[in-house]
């Protein structure tokens, strides 16, 4: 789907804390124009101020910084891009504490502090390159109690793009029709789902008639330039055998069949998927507080004749690969990682994504250090405490560095359970914790 | 500070284009997939090879030639074309295949702002070309798998500069006829270009099948395509030719590619040229072929397109690209059809008993 070209505006200026007003200025600004509600600009700012600060009594103290700040629709990102080896990354694990017990600690206590007022954050680096990147999203109001009139039967139904209030229609629809587990928890704020359609982060295809009934649709988002996920198809008020899913899939892969995509996945299927269009990748079990646990495929698609690629992999994992690879017949050139003494980093990173709306969360990895496991630990125990009972964790094959977990996860209750084709820099194998919600 | 990244200093139509990536080399993939040999049913290439005589050619070529440039505008062989078709040389432009042609005529009619019409399903080589040339690609959906004349004129715009019809269609193996065909260029009354991309023209045994150089004469606007890659076998030497209008021609010659085609290709297109012996040899091959398979495909309850062509299509009860990788396995390569925008179905080449049989017992073990 074509997309809205959204704006950005930068900032290159010495880090000094003299100049720290410039930069909250220029955050604060930019968020308000593009688009966030006074609260979120300001708790983007206050995190800017934290990073900042920081940065300036630390390694790059002096040197030039660039921020750029850019619209997402329903978001808004700030990127830092500074020369730094000494970034303070820990602090934002989910588990990281507040400490005072040097002048150091104070200053990571601003990166805490920064880490929490935002909703999403990652880290690259590039030689001495540091990217520190975080999104604020715009706040939404919730879907209402009001049910909507369900359509009967579609006659001569066409599949079609909707436009913006078609889309919030037919969320509404969705989330009358279908449980949690299918629905994706943007769904909960229909106008949200409305702003990433318009701004390109969503594609819709509905079927409609005449009347301009809504009887059904599919929603579609690239979770990487190779890989596109999918949600539905969704059918509401439709006869048994209809042929309306098969139609939205048609459409679908259809529209994406010469991009860039390589692979179609969901990890949520409705009930009214053609699984004869996709592959079973293996299924996975997860439970809602309060509920029986249900077990949820998850289904792929191949876009191309699939050249083959190579992944690495920990030695502990290499026999499920094997495995894994020889059944979904993906040609897969396997590389070992190993570890020979080298020096590695004190620090573990982690992000978490979390899904309290299904109790989810998903760890990835973002630094590898020698306190990897006690790192899973802490992380498992606080997702516990707060009620989120099915945890995974989410492995790069293509990014040997993240194969150095492996070891600390398998000893700290995770078990290999699927991978996803071109998910990453190459396959994705996703974790799950075992025993966090005694389900398995 | 800034590290180079040339995606800041592309066009957003490119920066937006997926590059093909080809299959890799045979010896490759039998390594990935486990298979001691290929049965190569992908690219509709002729399982007979190239004629006798162009074999002979290439045999006797004299390594040495290959240090002085080829003919820039392949003098004989636009000489041979002529004189077998009874036109100009100056009709012709050979091409490194017909892919290279079709950006022949894209680049003379087509600026920003621009659009070409074409099917969504079809030979994808017409979207791709306009897409990374910044000119916008209107799709037609096909009719009863066939190209739609109706919903194509219905589509054309002021800025509408060139349509292609693939005919027969690559890969449903429908065709217009010769009415449909001199209907549609009345209709259209030269206020486009018409490109008939005929690449399997030859294999083509229908008596209401045009021959589309035929119309030249009354349309100018008429360009039609022609490959030695199919019929021929000199795919690998990449060779094609586009014929039109003299004043047409002249006008797309402007961005025609001189010394593209090398000296063997030329060579050996002359020589293959005048030899219909091949040309029913490989006829026979495929619709013999064709009666195989298509009996098999009934046994095995598959449904099927046969049309024109040296290629079928066939409906799968499972994902395309899952049946590309278990057929390799099985070392059978055949095209899986998303690419083409249908998806389920792969298309196979029709080719020697033995590669049919080999395709037949794969499908039967996949299923």
């Amino acid at each position: 789907m074509q997309s809205l070209s959204l704006r950005q505006t930068r900032l290159t200026i010495n880090c000094d804390q003299k100049l720290t007003r410039v930069v909250t200025s220029f955050v604060e600004n930019a968020g308000i124009c593009f688009g966030l509600e006074p609260e979120s600009a300001l708790d983007l700012t206050l995190a800017s101020e934290e990073i900042f600060n920081y940065l300036s009594f630390t390694g790059v103290q002096g040197e030039q910084l660039t921020l750029t700040c850019r619209q997402g629709g329903y978001f808004v990102d700030l990127e830092f891009e500074f020369h730094s080896e000494e970034f303070g990354l820990s602090m934002f694990n989910l588990t990281a504490a507040n400490s005072v017990e040097n002048d150091n600690a104070v200053l990571e206590t601003g990166l805490l502090i920064a880490s929490r007022l935002v909703d999403r954050f990652s880290f690259f680096r590039q030689d001495s390159l540091s990217m520190l990147i975080l999104e604020k999203e715009k706040s939404y109001p919730t879907i209402g109690e009001s049910l909507e009139k369900q359509p009967g039967p579609l006659k001569n139904s066409v599949i079609k793009r909707p436009d913006l209030e078609e889309v919030k229609l037919f969320v509404r629809y969705v989330t009358q029709n279908y449980g949690a587990c299918v629905v994706p928890s943007s769904f909960q704020t229909p106008g949200k789902v409305a702003d990433m359609v318009k701004y390109g982060h969503y594609d819709v295809a509905i079927a409609s008639d005449n009347s301009g009934a809504i009887g059904g649709g599919i929603v579609w988002s690239w979770k990487n330039e190779k890989l596109v996920e999918f949600f539905g198809p969704f059918v509401f008020g439709q006869r048994e055998y209809s042929t309306i899913p098969v139609e939205l899939a048609d459409h679908m892969i259809s529209s994406i069949a010469r991009t860039t995509a390589m692979g179609l996945m969901t990890q949520s299927p409705s009930p009214d998927l053609p699984t004869d269009y996709f592959e079973p990748l293996g299924a996975i079990s997860s439970i809602k507080p309060g509920q029986e646990s249900c077990e949820s495929n998850s289904y792929y698609r191949h876009l191309r004749e699939d050249p083959g690629t190579s992944v690495w992999a920990h030695r502990l994992i290499e026999e499920f690969l094997i495995q894994e690879y020889r059944k979904h017949v993906l040609a897969r050139r396997i590389n070992l990682v190993t570890s020979e003494g080298e020096n590695k980093s004190q620090d573990s990173v982690i992000a978490t994504e979390l899904d309290k709306s299904i109790s989810k969360a998903t760890l990835k990895p973002i630094w590898w250090g020698h306190d990897d496991l006690s790192l899973l630990h802490a992380h498992i125990r606080a997702l516990v405490q707060e009620g989120v009972f099915n945890i995974f964790f989410e492995m790069d094959l293509g990014r040997p560095w993240e194969c150095h977990f492996t070891t600390s996860l398998l000893g700290s209750g995770f078990e290999p359970r699927l991978i996803l084709p071109y998910a990453g820099s190459s396959d994705i194998l996703i974790f799950q914790h075992i025993g966090s919600a005694g389900v398995l | 500070m800034s590290s180079w990244s040339p995606e800041k200093l592309l066009p957003e139509y490119v920066r937006t284009f997926e590059s093909y990536i080809p299959s890799k080399p045979d010896q490759e993939l039998a390594k990935l997939y486990g298979c001691s040999r290929i049965f190569r049913l992908n690219n509709n290439e002729n399982a007979l090879g190239p004629p006798p005589a162009a074999q002979e050619i290439l045999k006797m070529f004299d390594p040495r030639r290959v240090s002085n440039y080829p003919s820039g505008d392949s003098y004989y062989l636009r000489r041979k074309l002529a004189e077998k078709y009874g036109k100009d040389p100056d009709q012709f432009l050979v091409g490194n295949g017909a892919n290279e042609v079709i950006g022949f005529v894209i680049k003379a009619f087509c600026e920003k702002g621009n659009d070409i019409i074409t099917a969504d399903k079809t030979f994808a080589v017409y979207e791709w070309i306009a897409k990374f040339s910044g000119i916008e690609t209107r799709l037609v959906p096909l009719k009863d798998f066939t190209f739609d004349d109706d919903a194509i004129l219905r589509n054309i715009s002021s800025n509408t500069k060139v349509i292609f019809i693939c005919n027969p269609n690559n890969p449903t193996g429908t065709y217009w006829s010769s009415k449909k065909l001199e209907r549609f260029l009345q209709k259209i009354d030269k206020r486009t270009v018409v490109v008939v991309d005929e690449a399997y023209h030859e294999f083509v045994e229908q008596d209401d099948y045009p021959d589309g150089m035929s119309f030249i004469d009354r349309y100018p606007n008429l360009v039609v395509f022609r490959t030695f890659s199919k019929m021929y076998g000199l795919a690998g030497l990449r060779i094609g030719y586009l014929v039109g209008n003299l004043k047409t021609v002249e006008v797309i010659r402007k961005t025609c590619i001189v010394y593209s085609v090398n000296v063997m290709a030329q060579e050996a297109a002359l020589a293959a040229i005048d030899d219909d012996e091949h040309v029913t040899r490989t006829c026979r091959l495929v619709r013999n072929g064709k009666t195989f398979l298509t009996s098999e495909l009934r046994i095995l309850g598959l449904p099927y397109r046969c049309g024109e062509g040296n290629y079928v299509m066939i409906k799968l009860p499972m994902n395309d690209s899952l049946a590309y990788r278990r057929l390799m396995t099985a070392g059978v390569m055949v095209r899986s059809m998303t690419g083409f925008r249908f998806p389920n179905y792969i298309r196979v080449t029709i080719a020697h008993d033995e590669a049919m049989r080999a395709l037949v017992a794969a499908l039967s073990d996949i299923l």
